[in-house]
């Protein structure tokens, strides 16, 4: 069923979830959509997609993974840090950003054993997306398999059509919401409307079939030592990229009174795979690029299926450079 | 002729003679209003580069990359001045090098632009003559330059390149220096600085865009990757941030030529210049020393003199 | 729900320092906790991920074999932050251990055949792992004959020495040793393993060759052991990658399509043959 939300409910359908749940919506802030906490008299941003990614909400720029200290006789203590136990809930979410949190499944959650903290944040969290009815400048999210009026990963997928929102249930979890939330059904002439939005949304899916395995094949092709020449080796496309999920684990403190936290971390910095014997395997800028495309487009889609890109464009617009990923995958032979 | 297009076939030039083995230049970037490095080894290429407000990379990092080779070399005045400090501190070789000043106006602040198009998407960007014509869907907008020009180069002293091999154009007219007021600032108490500093270093992600847009910053290994021992944390946190920016402040002081390449670099519009022009001033007023300029003289640390007023180093 | 991040406490109860220059210790730990201790099993192969509170932590092999009950042993070389933290520890000190992490030896296709170990320096802790389980007496029956080739820099660098010489008495066991280079009193071989294993020359026939080492000498025993017949499939190494999590998260060791934290560390040169070169 196709539930209809005016939208001047909107605001009361998002208090309602705010008290169960930690509610992020778009947000604009100095000129840019951003994910913040939704508080009453906040109007979430329906155009464009954020600036930073939903990941950050699942997987944190740095988190305590626990605590250690002393008990009086000095041997050692390890405490478990305590959560905001309320789920999250994310309304206004794109659908590549929605299913770039499923790929971040696939690694956290997938492949034993579950990774706890991820799995607490992510555990429970209901995922409301919106469908793009204009896709941005740097959005490729159909050459990559997705859609902007994709469901994976999603719970509750948003049409924003005159007057309001077609909701619709795209997931055992969205349709248990929805029974509770019981929204009046939309006219035959609305779930007409957000259909046309939806397939005016999509484009024809340009995905390359075989990439991976061409990818594969093309490790010590030159054309590497000519992608990575204007990188500067920063971490701004790793860390903005919603599927990016590498991370450092790092002790602060003390033996006494300490902490063990996990980072981000990106395979772009040089110190990433440095061995302590000083034997670097991805000893320069080529390899190390290298490493993040073939990640994304090969070495991913061997292991879980689905590229994970999900074309959001993030790292285009965050690089100082403009060094293009489209560009790129252009120049292997991908997409575009 | 159009120094754009001087520098085409000087570019051009270089390369089918065997003068330079590689050109850096500006080629258009994938997105309205950037522009992106290129590097060209054949002549051919040549007709791609481009010049203007959107070169807002300082292309001088990319040296240390290609040492023995012969390269041509694109810079503004500020990447000149940057160049400067690299062979004055024997990081780059002058023989090897093929420098072509161009003229420059000002870059774009993306920042700036950002804040004016209020959410607004940009689509597509142009550069005539002042202004800067913008569109997206639905709209158009033409913002005079001198509107948009970045933070450090409103604040430019020194439009012209000084060290070069051929320089392009005899220096437009550059954007009206406002001379930032920087006393302004200073007046106020420390508590509101350090607020100011720490709002600032909250948006920090430790990227390392920053250092690694910065010419100055060309240590093969940063303070900040040293394990032993090991001098910042590395989680993020806000003493990090702070750390790392107030020691690469003081690495690159004497040095930092304020391009504003690494404030241009930053994807969380980290305003670094609220160190690095700081320094650049106390440099010239303290110690008559402008970053950049007279190649022969010392390294600001090197030219310690017996007078100095304060005796800690003594 | 315990976190798959936070170690099991385990106190140091032995510390061996193994070479001369006092860079290898080998440690004896054994779990705090009774359950843990009774219900950490691991198989030859396997490395846990070894904490110093304060320090952080660090991916090491698991050196004592399944066979020795009881306690844990890990073999560390000081190398960075971590391991001089470990160097410095004392008998009684308490630190952290979770695992075990990584794929094992594949003791399936090795039943039957002969086996030649081939190790340099501290390589030969995850070895001695397997080496300990194959020659236990519960295991040696179902093997032909069992060969170690060991060699170090120098006879200070040879670790393990007490056990070397208990090996090298058993009549069930055949041993060569070589170092780079002598030190005057050294009466044995001297040359690279390398070149030793070219004079040792085993037979493929019925064989496995298990290698671990330094870069550069597993190149050439790979390089030579293929000269002496040896199929990619009867190779078995075990890598090293810089490592964080352990367990397929972090995404720091992986070469090519594969996690060396969960798909290895142990490979068969017939699986690294088809790996991108990037380790
Ligand atoms: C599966 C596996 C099993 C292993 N088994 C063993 C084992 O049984 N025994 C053993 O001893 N080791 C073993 N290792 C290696 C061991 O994990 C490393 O030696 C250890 O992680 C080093 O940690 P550290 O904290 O001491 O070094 P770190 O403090 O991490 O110091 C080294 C790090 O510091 C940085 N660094 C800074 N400057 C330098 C520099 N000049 N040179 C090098 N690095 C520099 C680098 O990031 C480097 O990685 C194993 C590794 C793996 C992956
Ligand atoms: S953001 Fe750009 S410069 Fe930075 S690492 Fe990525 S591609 Fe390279
Ligand atoms: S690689 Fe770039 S476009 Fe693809 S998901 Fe990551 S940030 Fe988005
Ligand atoms: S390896 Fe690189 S590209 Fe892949 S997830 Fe990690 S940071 Fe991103
Ligand atoms: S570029 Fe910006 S976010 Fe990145 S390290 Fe520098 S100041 Fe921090
Ligand atoms: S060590 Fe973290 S993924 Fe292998």
């Amino acid at each position: 069923m196709v539930g209809f939300i005016p939208e001047a409910e909107l605001d009361r359908v998002l208090a309602r979830l705010a008290g169960p749940y930690r509610l992020y919506v778009p947000v604009s802030c100095a000129g840019r959509v951003e994910l913040g906490e939704w508080s009453p008299g906040i109007r979430p941003v329906l155009e464009g997609r954020a600036y930073g990614t939903a990941k950050q909400l699942f997987l944190p720029r740095s988190e305590e993974l626990f605590a250690f200290g002393t008990h009086p006789d000095g041997t050692p203590r390890v405490v478990q840090p305590e959560r905001d136990r309320r789920p999250l809930a994310l309304f206004g979410l794109r659908p590549c950003d929605a299913r770039a949190i499923g790929m971040l499944d696939q690694v956290f959650l997938g492949q034993d054993p579950p990774d706890d903290p991820y799995r607490e944040r992510r555990q429970g969290a209901l995922l409301m997306g919106l469908v793009c009815s204009r896709p941005g400048r740097a959005c490729f999210c159909a050459q990559v398999g997705g859609s902007p009026a994709g469901t994976a990963g999603l719970d509750l997928l948003f049409t924003r059509i005159g007057g309001g929102f077609c909701v619709e249930a795209v997931s055992t979890a969205g349709e248990a919401h929805a029974a509770q939330e019981d929204w009046p059904a939309a006219t035959a002439a609305q779930v007409a409307g957000a259909r046309e939005i939806q397939q005016a949304a999509a484009p024809a899916a340009m995905a390359t079939p075989g990439l991976a395995q061409e990818l594969e094949a093309r490790f010590e092709d030159e054309v590497w030592a000519r992608l990575h020449e204007k990188c500067l080796g920063c971490a701004a496309c790793t860390f903005f990229c919603p599927t990016c999920h590498c991370f450092d684990v790092m002790d602060a403190g003390s033996y006494d009174h300490g902490t063990r936290l996990r980072c981000w971390d990106s395979c772009m910095f040089p110190k990433f795979t440095l061995h302590a014997s000083g034997h670097n395997p991805r000893l320069s800028g080529k390899e190390r690029m290298r490493q993040r495309v073939m990640h994304k487009f090969c070495y991913y889609p061997l292991r879980f299926g689905p590229e994970a890109c999900v074309g959001c464009g993030r790292c285009i617009e965050v690089c100082p450079v403009n060094l293009d990923i489209r560009a790129v995958l252009a120049e292997l032979g991908g997409s575009e | 002729m159009m120094p754009e297009a001087a520098l085409k076939e000087l570019a051009a030039r270089l390369l089918e003679e065997g003068l330079v083995d590689l050109f850096i230049g500006y080629g258009p970037g994938s997105l309205p209003l950037r522009s992106t490095p290129v590097f060209l080894r054949q002549a051919a290429g040549a007709g791609g580069l481009i010049l203007g407000p959107t070169c807002e990379n300082n292309l001088a990092p990319y040296l240390a990359r290609f040492p023995g080779e012969r390269v041509g070399l694109v810079v503004k005045a500020c990447d000149a001045r940057a160049l400067v400090e690299l062979i004055r501190e024997n990081q780059v070789n002058r023989e090897n090098l093929y420098v072509v000043g161009v003229p420059c106006r000002g870059v774009i602040c993306r920042q700036k632009l950002e804040g004016r198009l209020a959410g607004r998407e940009l689509t597509a960007g142009r550069i005539e003559g002042d202004a800067v014509r913008c569109g997206g869907h639905e709209w158009e907008e033409a913002i005079p330059l001198d509107q948009l020009v970045h933070p450090s180069c409103a604040h430019c002293r020194l439009p012209a390149p000084e060290l070069f091999d051929v320089c392009l154009g005899d220096g437009e007219d550059p954007v009206a220096a406002s001379g930032e007021a920087l006393e302004a600032r200073d007046a106020r108490d420390a508590g509101a600085r350090y607020r100011e500093f720490s709002r600032e270093m909250e948006k920090c992600l430790l990227c390392y865009a920053c250092r690694q847009a910065c010419p100055a910053c060309y240590c093969p290994e940063c303070f900040v990757d040293r394990s032993q021992p090991a001098w910042m944390g590395g989680s993020g946190d806000l003493s990090d941030c702070m750390l790392f920016h107030l020691v690469r402040a003081l690495h690159v002081a004497g040095r930092c030529v304020d391009c504003g390449a690494c404030a241009r670099a930053c994807p969380q519009r980290v305003d670094l210049r609220v160190l690095n022009r700081r320094l650049e001033q106390e440099a010239r007023e303290l110690f008559g020393f402008t970053p950049g300029l007279d190649p022969g003289h010392k390294t600001l640390p090197g030219s310690f003199r017996p007078d100095d007023p304060d005796d800690f180093v003594k | 729900m315990k976190s798959p991040y936070v170690p099991e406490l385990a106190i140091i109860e032995d510390i061996v320092e193994e070479t001369l220059a006092n860079d290898v210790k080998t440690f004896r730990v054994v779990f705090s906790n009774e359950d843990t201790r009774r219900n950490f099993s691991y198989r030859p192969g396997q490395f846990a991920e070894v904490s110093v509170f304060g320090l952080g932590e660090a991916p090491i092999s698991i050196t004592s074999s399944p066979t020795q009950v009881g306690y844990l042993e890990f073999a560390v070389k000081k190398a960075g932050v971590l391991t001089t933290a470990l160097h410095q520890a004392e008998k009684g000190d308490c630190i952290g251990v979770r695992g075990p992490y990584g794929n094992v030896f594949p003791v399936e296709i090795m039943e039957g055949k002969h086996l030649v170990f081939i190790a340099g320096g501290i390589g030969l802790a995850p070895l001695r792992s397997l080496f300990n389980y194959c020659i236990d007496p519960a295991h040696r029956s179902q093997y032909q004959t069992v060969t170690m080739l060991y060699g170090a820099r120098s006879p200070g660098d040879l670790v393990f020495k007490w056990e070397l010489e208990k090996w090298g008495a058993r009549p069930d066991l055949v041993q060569y040793v070589t170092v780079d280079r002598g030190d005057g009193q050294w009466p044995g071989r001297v040359g690279f393993v390398p070149a030793m294993l070219m004079d040792v020359r085993p037979s493929p026939e019925d064989t496995v060759a298990i290698t671990c080492g330094p870069p550069i000498m597993i190149k050439f025993v790979l390089q030579n052991l293929e000269q002496l017949g040896f199929a990619p499939e009867q190779i078995v190494t075990t890598l090293e990658m810089r490592m964080k999590c352990g367990i397929g998260k972090c995404g720091r060791c992986n070469i090519g399509s594969q996690y060396v934290c969960l798909d290895g560390p142990v490979f068969t040169y017939a699986q690294l043959r088809h790996m991108p070169k990037e380790y």
